[in-house]
This record gives C-alpha cells, sequence and structure tokens, in this order.
C-alpha cells in the first residue's frame, strides 16, 4: 500500500469525506460496472454502487489494511450484489411465457419481442450483447467469477481474495462458469436458427 | 496421455494461461488430433475474447455529485455522535479509582470519628469544608463556579468531562493537564488542607492526587473536575492560491494536534456577509474548512494563526457570542 493511500485511509477513518472521495476515485466506473453485469440494468447498478461506498464509508474503520483498499472495496461490491440477487430471488417473478388464466380459461401471455432479429445478432456488437444477456441467466457464483474474470479480467488470486475462496476453487468455478456460458449461448444459438429456419 | 475429459477440465485454465509446461503441451498434442477439443477450445476462446471486449459503461451523470451529498449527510450523522472527547486512561486509572475511594473511605471515616455518625460537630475549619449538609455544599459548588469563571480557559463549559490527571503521554492532554494544575493550584490556595472542589454543575468528580497522608489525618488534595468546550471552527479561506493556505491551515492545525473534520468547497456570491469580498473582479475560491477542537487546542491554533496571518485574519462577529461556533476570515490578497 502506498504512503499516501495509508494517509488517505487514516484519514478516511477519521470522516474525512474528501479523503474517501479521492480513494474510491480509481474504483468507482469499475464498482458500477461490476454492479451493472451482475444486475443486469443501469439503474440498479447506480443505486447498489452508491450503497457499496457508502457501506464502506461507514465500515472504513474495520478495514485492516491487509489487502488492498481496491480488493477490499470489490469485495464489498460483489457481496452486495449477491445479496440483492438472493433477494431478488425471493421475490415473485413473472414468467414471460406462463400461460394466464383468463375467465375461467387460458391465454397466451404475448410480449412482443423487443430484440433485434438473427441478420443483425451476428454483427460484433449483438454478439456482445447476446453474450451480456446470456451472463444473467447463469447462476450468482459462475456470474460472479465471469464478471470479475472475463469482463474485468482480475487475476485468479485477486478473484480468490475478493470471493473469499481458495485460488483452486476458483479454477474449477471459471471453468464450470465458462461451460455453462457456453451452454446458454448454443440454446440461443439454436433458438435464432430455429427462427431463422421458419 | 490425458483423455478428453481431462483435457476440457484444463482448457480454461490453458485459455487463461494458469498451466504448467506439462499440462500445456499435453493440450496442444491432445488438440493437434482430436476435433472435438479443438472446436470447444475454439468456441471457449472467442466467448472470452467476446466477454473481454465488452466495454466499461460510464457512470450515470451526477453519480458523484450525488454520492458526495449522501456521504456528507451520513457523516454528519456520525457527527452528532463525534462530539464526545475521550480520554484514554492510564495504566494507573485503576490506582486512582481505587485511591479515589480510599479518599472517600478515609474522609467519612474522618468525619464520623471527629464529628460523629450525625455530622452536626464541628471541631475546626477543615471539617467545615466536609459540611454535609446541603447549603454547605451548595456553596461550596457555587465557589468552584465562581473559580471557573475566573480562571482562564475555562469560560467555556458547555461540555463536561472526566478529567485525568495524571500526565498523559500525548499531547493531546496538555489541555488537560493545563486545567488540572491551573485547577489544582487555585484551589489548593483557597483550600489549603483538605477539600473537595467541584467547578460548576457537574456530577463526576475524579481525584487530582493524593499527596503522603500524614500522621494525623488524610491530607487530601483537590478533587478536580473541569469542563471541556468543543468548538467547531469555520475557517473561510480567501486567497489566490486557496490550497497553499490549506495546506498551510492544516499544518498549523496538525501543530495544534487539530484535525480537519472538514473541507468544504463553498461558493459565496460577493455580497453574502460571511464572505469577505475579493478587491479583484476574478473570482477567486472560497473554501471552508472545518475543526473541532477543545478550548486549549482553539487558543494555540489561534495563536499560531494569528502568527501567521495577523492582519490578514479576522473573526466574524456573528458568531463570536455563540461560543462554541468560532468562524475565522482569512483573506490573502495577491
Amino acid at each position: 500500500m502506498s504512503y499516501g493511500e495509508k494517509e488517505l485511509i487514516d484519514r478516511a477513518k477519521k470522516g474525512d469525506v474528501n479523503a474517501f472521495e479521492q480513494l474510491i476515485e480509481g474504483c468507482q466506473k469499475k464498482v458500477f460496472n461490476i454492479a451493472f453485469r451482475m444486475l443486469g440494468n443501469i439503474d440498479d447498478a447506480s443505486e447498489l454502487s452508491q450503497e457499496v461506498f457508502l457501506k464502506a464509508y461507514k465500515s472504513i474503520k474495520n478495514f485492516k489494511g491487509d489487502s488492498l483498499f481496491n480488493t477490499w472495496i470489490y469485495k464489498v461490491t460483489t457481496n452486495t450484489c449477491l445479496d440483492e440477487l438472493r433477494k431478488r430471488k425471493n421475490k415473485k417473478v413473472v414468467s414471460l411465457d406462463e400461460d394466464i388464466e383468463f375467465a375461467g380459461n387460458e391465454i397466451k401471455r404475448q410480449i412482443r419481442d423487443n430484440s433485434p432479429g438473427p441478420e443483425v445478432a451476428v454483427e460484433n456488437n449483438e454478439l456482445k450483447r447476446v453474450v451480456g444477456d446470456s451472463i444473467s441467466m447463469l447462476s450468482e457464483e459462475y456470474k460472479t467469477v465471469i464478471v470479475l474474470r472475463d469482463i474485468h479480467g482480475f487475476s485468479y488470486e485477486e478473484i480468490s481474495r475478493i470471493i473469499k475462496c481458495p485460488e483452486g476453487t476458483v479454477k474449477s468455478r471459471i471453468s464450470r462458469a465458462r461451460q455453462a456460458l457456453k451452454k446458454i449461448l448454443q440454446q440461443k444459438k439454436e433458438l435464432i436458427n430455429e427462427e431463422y429456419v421458419k | 496421455m490425458k483423455n478428453c475429459g481431462e483435457i476440457i477440465e484444463l482448457i480454461s485454465l490453458y485459455i487463461d494461461n494458469e498451466l504448467d509446461n506439462e499440462s500445456r503441451n499435453d493440450i496442444e498434442e491432445h488438440i493437434e488430433t482430436c476435433e472435438s477439443c479443438r472446436s470447444e477450445l475454439e468456441s471457449l476462446r472467442e466467448i472470452v475474447g467476446v466477454l473481454g471486449s465488452i466495454e466499461d459503461v460510464e457512470l450515470p451523470s451526477g453519480f458523484k455529485e450525488n454520492l458526495h451529498e449522501r456521504l456528507m449527510a451520513q457523516k454528519n450523522d456520525n457527527g452528532l455522535n463525534s462530539k464526545i472527547v475521550l480520554f484514554k486512561k492510564k495504566p494507573f486509572g485503576f490506582v486512582s479509582s481505587v485511591a479515589a475511594g480510599l479518599i472517600l473511605v478515609v474522609v467519612a471515616g474522618s468525619l464520623i470519628m471527629t464529628r460523629g455518625l450525625y455530622g452536626n460537630v464541628a471541631k475546626d475549619g477543615h471539617q467545615m469544608l466536609m459540611n454535609t449538609h446541603e447549603s454547605e455544599s451548595a456553596k461550596l459548588a457555587l465557589d468552584g463556579d465562581k473559580q471557573s469563571d475566573e480562571s482562564e480557559g475555562l469560560d467555556n463549559l458547555e461540555n463536561y468531562s472526566i478529567m485525568f490527571d495524571e500526565a498523559d503521554e500525548s499531547s493531546k492532554s496538555r489541555k488537560v493537564d493545563g486545567i488540572g494544575e491551573a485547577g489544582e493550584s487555585k484551589e489548593m490556595q483557597e483550600f489549603p488542607d483538605n477539600a473537595i472542589c467541584s467547578i460548576a454543575p457537574t456530577v463526576t468528580i475524579e481525584p487530582s492526587e493524593v499527596t503522603a497522608p500524614s500522621s494525623e489525618e488524610p491530607q487530601v488534595s483537590c478533587i478536580t473536575v473541569a469542563g471541556l468546550g468543543i468548538y467547531d471552527v469555520h475557517i473561510i479561506v480567501n486567497a489566490p492560491d486557496v490550497e497553499k493556505e490549506i495546506g498551510k491551515i492544516n499544518d498549523i492545525a496538525s501543530s495544534c494536534n487539530i484535525l480537519l473534520k472538514d473541507k468544504i468547497i463553498a461558493t459565496f456570491s460577493q455580497g453574502d456577509s460571511s464572505a469577505v469580498s475579493s478587491p479583484d473582479e476574478t473570482k477567486k475560491d472560497e473554501k471552508v474548512l472545518n475543526f473541532n477542537m477543545d478550548n486549549s487546542k482553539y487558543t494555540c491554533f489561534i495563536d499560531e494563526l494569528k502568527a501567521e496571518y495577523g492582519d490578514n485574519l479576522s473573526f466574524d462577529d456573528k458568531f463570536d457570542g455563540d461560543g462554541t461556533m468560532k468562524r475565522l476570515i482569512i483573506t490573502v490578497e495577491e
């Protein structure tokens, strides 16, 4: 830890907002983007990252300095994201293609598909979008490591510190997460192909 | 030779270059001959490549400003609780507590011995001070009150705290010691032998010193209580190079062992009475520095600031009468 960072941390521990803001300057965007990829939308990500920083400001007194400040912030970020995802899980989610009971008869729920057709999907940007969307279908565990490793490029060692798991676990989890993502993408591809054939 | 299952397990690490030479060679040899593992590697590589090329989204507009406000609100919430001044008790704190207990026992004992259980026979001047009647106590308290009014540096008594007399190693206790000595010596004059001195409407007492007990009766020196006023000091800095002045002020503050509580960037309109209007038209940055400090630190701080800034330092009278809230204005001309 650099001397400057240590001094800022000491000041932030005493409640100095200015020092705290200097500390988080370098990681704000990353925190926001991790939250965005984990939660899947900008508004929630914005609110959650603010929560992360408020939480960090409140609890910086407990930061012991045995890891880097940024690692600590990312740890707070992933934990807060996972809490939020778990909270959401408990809320009832309406399935889009579930049949609705209407006046005793079941009718098909019809939702317009806003996603562009397969012809656009071959473009690189689209591929990114499809891959990005597929991340949201991963389990929390897999989502976390994919976001940290493949989108944000954290090393295995850093991830092991952030999610508090042994490096061996991180390695196998990343491997399985990528396999799972590949599977989701394959299914999407098949769906697109089916549509195309129609 | 590894089978396909083992190779698939390792492909992810292979992509990330996390394998040792041996495993890497195994994979490279294997995919040369195994079509399905090769295509598995290619498709995973493609996915990892796409994931890596996903760009960061910019922070929403107003994110930092919003966060700043919330942090300030959070800080102020905490601020309400942070005015309690804590003094670290020295390891001898225990000893002094025991001493306090002993004094009480001895004093009570001597009262009982000299005046009987009902305490209505006064034998000499010393014991007068030990009078247990309410009115006398009240008078004593009043005396203490007067003293505090007279004694320098004790004019601000909104906040009270227990004072420990032993010289603390840290300079933080300069103030504490200062009062301790001042109070003690003064009270020692007025209550030469046994005295329980109390300053102002305080409840807590702490023995300041136990001098060697004489053969006849316990010599108890003053029980001293001092109040510490906590000043909320705002300094408006008005200078061509604000950061430089802030640096100076911070140095002065830390030389008096005061920490900057907060730095607020404030813009005052020229007409604002709280700001000193600058002679030139160019907009100068004005910043408000916020310090919390106790009385002795305040004295030290002001002395040092006067030495540094002289006439450039002025007090905002509007806040002077208030007591704990002080507003200073520092204006440095170009």
